[in-house]
């Protein structure tokens, strides 16, 4: 189907007016761009990685330092570190400032560390078979499960879609396909970092976005290197984006303009408009205009749309790209980045040495994003408690906490309910646009996409207002997805639980339209019947149960005082079991537990 | 069902006399009172609908039609009022939606009210800069921040600047919403406090349990026990976390009673009057569509004090078929303007006059629209490049402040037809954005310190 597609493309090549697509559109494969050209072989690695379980030494025997230094690390804490045997390149990169010089970690328990992992690394907490499974696996195989799923590479591809905003206002639709298409590549370990930041640097679907080649090169720039670019660098960078020129493309099938980028030939008459000579010496961009160049209106010399290049004119054009990847810069930023997904903390900038150990280990697995994932995931680090007191303030000596994004909160207990919530697409940020066009293409592709299509026709957008109210399902117009805690998300939020749960009973009214407000069967162990009377008994199963399900632990000894209390007082108002269920429901969604991980 | 007058807003004149009653019963301290740049009207806007012409609108085709074809293709407006000094586009003269019980509860044709609009043709993205900003993301980051990365959202310098008058500690006070983008509630680190709600959805239907009282009374309080339990759990380095988020459940329980109020289920048909209107009269002005909806809701939310309230309007990313679609878009926001006209003029404020007297209504978008010299591009639509077509915003303004101004109908500024060069003074984001937060009463001495407000428009 691809060499089909590809000799099509090729041969339909005539810019009329505007640009116009070829006629092939497929809707379960509406990707087009150099993502389809890079990727298409064996792994990079075999995908097992070291480091996943070592031995976390004690403290060295000496005086940890204070809080606002990292310490020194003499000859004997280096012996000690080396004596550890650690090989995870977190653990080693850490111990220096960590167990070599008498500081420890906060051990964490194995339901802690297992939210955490399925939160981060497939985008919800597990649910109460997986806590009774999966969960009870060592770190390194539930990281090793995780990996290997459908649900990390979508999770994700959901988080590159804010970094580079898709927006079928902005780009095409078939652009940010494409680019979705390589990040999921990426993340299966078929493309290594530096060709996918190549290969990004100069896709359509982020290039499209801004306006001149100083935009695109300050864009770029700043997101591979982690800074904004000083003038001379964008500058000198921008000499290699100098061909790219906005315009817009009749998408024949989909009825619709599209926003696209094309490539003028100025270069052609002087080459140092193209020639950059800050990044590896003189580098020199060198595209031959052809017969398929052609005038447009938007443009007055002929303009090549780059949806009709070569495999080989893409490589040109991600000289770029290539050239940011080999600074050293280029590296640091990108581990510091994936880093930041797992931490709430800058760990790289508080710890070079981790950063420098992290490349090292990229490096020796080909380039492997899967690899970073994986010794981050089984890191000492990463897995200790949040809880606790420690003897120092260092901030690596206890673990991250964040909120969960509005998707995992949602998704989270979405999949409690006995039918889903709904969803959306990170690709098709605006929806709508695929159902006024009034082409049966769009529709479909639409139709192919996560959002739910109502019996109408229409598209069900409830999960996405919620969602949007909390700062997920971004429509990336200028930013993207975000965490807030405001008055009216934690309102709606509480509105929302206050139907599904239904926590009181003079206080319930379905305008939802859900048909997902929770059963008793749903609350309830086995054995226990609705309207049966509630036992003390029964009030600890009926609480471990939603625990697990809902906060994915189980109930702690220092908790049954209280679980006992509100036991006696549904008992003294003659409340049955199921409403007890519901009021732990509530109580457990609402809470700041469910909230943070 | 029996009409009956309601009317629990909060007052801002009350504020002030709770807080002249608390400087008499305490010794006199002196102390010095910040001085701002400022306009002639400074304070006197209680509220402002901040609406976005969303995805990019030919201005010219609709608030600066007085310019050549090939920039206004539809013509001007016929019967405009003579005070009316600039160019009204044909398309918003559409009275199609106007009906008879429409005009009865006092609703007008769009070319009737535009001798209360003023408008500004020239706002820039960048003064002093070559080109225009015409993609999508940089040019809406400048509308919703004031500048291409800014780190605050113009809610959130509007929720910062009138903290005082949010944070007073009586009654709770809706503070600024937004119904769309999250950038207008963009907030650096300093600032994240004051970040405005982001509301989706276009009413309140959904808050239909009182968050104030979820539990049944044998189980209240248990939930602050467990967050209590769980806050103490963790590293005390870590608690400001979860301390913030108990603190906005006990601030949402404050808000609780405001959501679910009836009066904020616009949608529910009723006939209780509140402020002069009922909700069933509402509908009949602003009808059911989400953009009038929006509006209906937001005068709601005003009744609660809200400042300010953004939200989108239509989509103007006409690349294709504009020809044919733009009438249809700008006949709902004609109608939605006139509604909120009419309806601001019959709501009774609760510091006096109506809530017409209290409001600033200003249109915007990020950029205008071009078809590089021609009527329309090849689809029959426009696009966004770097030229002047683009480059130039034109804001309408209205409300009581631009009548009490005397400005109604006048433009500030204004373009050669032919070319579209600017022949009179140009304004930036900034000087706009910054003049709306004088005009509000806000704080805005941190923000834009290279931009004052103007007062070329109000004094």
């Amino acid at each position: 189907m691809k060499s089909i597609k590809a000799s099509l493309i090729l041969a339909f090549a005539v810019c009329t007016a505007a640009c116009s697509t070829d006629p092939v559109f497929d809707h379960d494969e509406p990707w087009r761009g150099p993502g389809d050209w890079v990727g298409n072989g064996a792994t990079l690695t075999d995908g097992i990685f070291v480091g996943g379980n070592d031995s976390i030494p004690g403290a060295r025997n000496v005086l940890p330092p204070p809080s606002d230094t990292l310490g020194v690390c003499d000859a004997a804490c280096r012996q000690f570190c080396e004596s550890a045997r650690l090989s995870n390149p977190i653990n080693l990169g850490a111990c220096k400032h960590l167990w070599g010089v008498g500081l420890s970690v906060q051990t964490t328990n194995d339901a802690e560390a297992c939210k955490r992992i399925f939160a981060d690394m497939i985008g919800r907490y597990p649910n109460q078979d997986e806590l009774g499974s999966v969960c009870q696996e060592t770190t390194e195989n539930i990281v090793y499960s995780l990996l290997n799923s459908d649900a990390f590479v979508s999770h994700q591809q959901r988080r590159y879609s804010d970094t580079f905003l898709y927006n079928t206002q902005v780009t095409s639709v078939e652009r940010i396909y494409d680019l979705d298409l390589l990040v999921k590549k990426f993340h299966l370990g078929l493309v290594p970092v530096d060709q996918f930041a190549a290969v990004v640097a100069s896709h359509p679907g982020y290039l499209r976005r801004f306006n001149s080649p100083q935009d695109i090169a300050g864009a770029v720039f700043n997101l591979f290197m982690g800074r904004p670019a000083f003038e001379f660098e964008k500058a000198d960078l921008a000499r290699l984006y100098h061909p790219w020129v906005a315009g817009y493309v009749d998408h024949i099938a989909l009825n619709m303009r599209l926003p696209d980028s094309f490539l003028h030939f100025e270069c052609n008459d002087d080459p140092t408009l193209c020639t950059s000579s800050l990044f590896s010496g003189d580098q020199q961009l060198d595209l031959k205009e052809d017969w398929r160049a052609q005038k447009t209106e938007f443009h007055g010399d002929p303009v090549l749309w780059t949806g009709i290049l070569s495999p080989d004119e893409w490589h040109q054009l991600q000289l770029p790209g290539r050239l940011l990847t080999q600074e050293p810069v280029f590296w640091e930023a990108f581990v510091d980045d994936v880093l930041s997904h797992y931490f709430d903390y800058p760990l790289g900038e508080v710890l070079p040495s981790v950063r420098e150990k992290l490349i090292e280990y990229l490096f020796i697995h080909n380039g492997d994003v899967r690899a970073l994932h994986f010794a981050i995931a089984t890191s000492a680090l990463y897995l200790q408690s949040n809880k606790g007191l420690t003897e120092t303030a260092h901030r690596y000596t206890f673990g991250p906490m964040k909120q969960a994004p509005a998707r995992v909160w949602l998704d989270t207990f979405s999949q409690n309910l006995n039918s889903p919530l709904g969803g959306c697409d990170h690709r098709l940020t605006r929806p709508y646009d695929f159902i006024s066009g009034g082409s049966l293409s769009a529709y479909r592709l639409l139709k192919n996409s996560d959002w739910p299509i109502r019996d109408n026709g229409g598209i069900d957008q409830r999960y996405s207002e919620i969602a949007q109210s909390m700062g997920g399902c971004s429509d990336n117009e200028t930013s993207g997805s975000f965490n807030i805690v405001s008055v009216l998300s934690t309102s709606a939020q509480a509105n929302l639980l206050a139907e599904m749960c239904r926590p009181n009973p003079d206080n319930a009214e379905n305008l939802s339209g859900w048909p997902n407000m929770m059963e008793a069967t749903d609350l309830l162990p086995s054995g226990i019947e609705a309207e049966s009377a509630l036992t003390a008994t029964n009030a600890r199963t009926i609480h471990q149960m939603l625990s697990q399900k809902f906060l994915s632990r189980s109930t702690q000894a220092d908790e049954l005082p209280n679980v006992d209390a509100l036991a006696e007082s549904c008992r003294g108002a003659n409340c049955t079991a199921e409403e007890f269920s519901r009021v732990i429901c509530y109580t457990h969604l609402t809470s700041a537990e469910f909230l943070f991980y | 069902m029996s009409k009956k007058k309601k009317n629990n807003g909060v007052s801002r004149r009350s504020i002030i006399k709770g807080a002249i009653g608390a400087m008499a019963a305490s010794p006199f301290i002196w102390i010095p009172k910040p001085t701002y740049s400022q306009t002639a009207i400074r304070g006197r806007v209680k509220h402002l609908i901040y609406i976005r012409l969303s995805g990019g609108f030919r201005f010219t085709s609709a608030f600066n039609g007085n310019v050549s074809s090939s920039y206004n293709p539809y013509g001007t407006a016929r019967n405009v009022p003579q005070a009316t000094e600039w160019g009204v586009g044909r398309l918003l003269g559409n009275t199609d939606w106007l009906n008879q019980e429409r005009v009865d509860l006092g609703m007008k044709s769009f070319t009737e009210l535009t001798q209360n609009v003023a408008v500004v043709p020239c706002v820039d993205h960048e003064p002093g800069s070559a080109n225009a900003d015409g993609n999508h993301g940089s040019a809406l980051d400048r509308f919703l921040t004031g500048q291409v990365g800014g780190d605050n959202g113009f809610l959130t310098m509007v929720n910062y600047g009138l903290r005082d008058y949010l944070q007073n500690g009586q009654d709770a006070i809706l503070p600024a919403i937004s119904f769309d983008e999250a950038n207008i509630g963009k907030a650096s680190a300093q600032f994240a406090a004051y970040r405005p709600p982001i509301f989706r959805g276009d009413g309140f239907e959904r808050f239909s349990f009182s968050s104030a009282n979820p539990l049944p009374s044998w189980a209240q309080g248990f939930d602050e026990t467990h967050d209590q339990r769980f806050t103490e759990s963790i590293h005390p380095e870590l608690r400001f976390k979860s301390l913030a988020y108990s603190q906005t459940r006990l601030a949402a329980k404050k808000f609780a009673t405001i959501f679910s109020d009836p009066i904020l289920k616009t949608q529910n048909g009723s006939d209780d009057v509140v402020d002069g209107l009922s909700n069933n009269q509402l509908e009949t002005m602003f009808g059911t569509d989400r953009f009038q909806q929006r509006l209906a809701l937001t005068l709601r939310l005003l009744h609660f004090g809200a400042p300010a309230v953004y939200m989108n309007q239509g989509n103007y990313d006409l690349h294709s078929n504009e020809e044919s679609r733009l009438g249809g878009v700008l006949e709902e926001l004609v109608h939605g303007l006139s509604a909120l006209e009419a309806a601001l003029k019959m709501l009774i404020h609760p510091d006096g006059g109506s809530y017409w007297d209290n409001t600033l209504i200003v249109l915007g978008s990020e950029f205008g629209r071009t078809a590089r010299g021609q009527e329309f591009n090849s689809a029959k639509g426009s696009d966004h490049n770097n030229d002047l077509a683009t480059r130039w915003l034109s804001m309408p303004m209205m409300g009581g402040i631009v009548d009490q101004s005397g400005i109604g109908g006048k433009q500030f500024g204004s373009v050669r037809p032919s070319d579209l060069q600017a022949e009179g003074k140009v304004y930036s984001y900034r000087t706009i954005l910054k003049t709306l937060l004088d005009a509000l009463g806000a704080d805005h001495s941190p923000f834009f310190l290279a931009d004052a407000p103007t007062t070329d428009f109000f004094g």
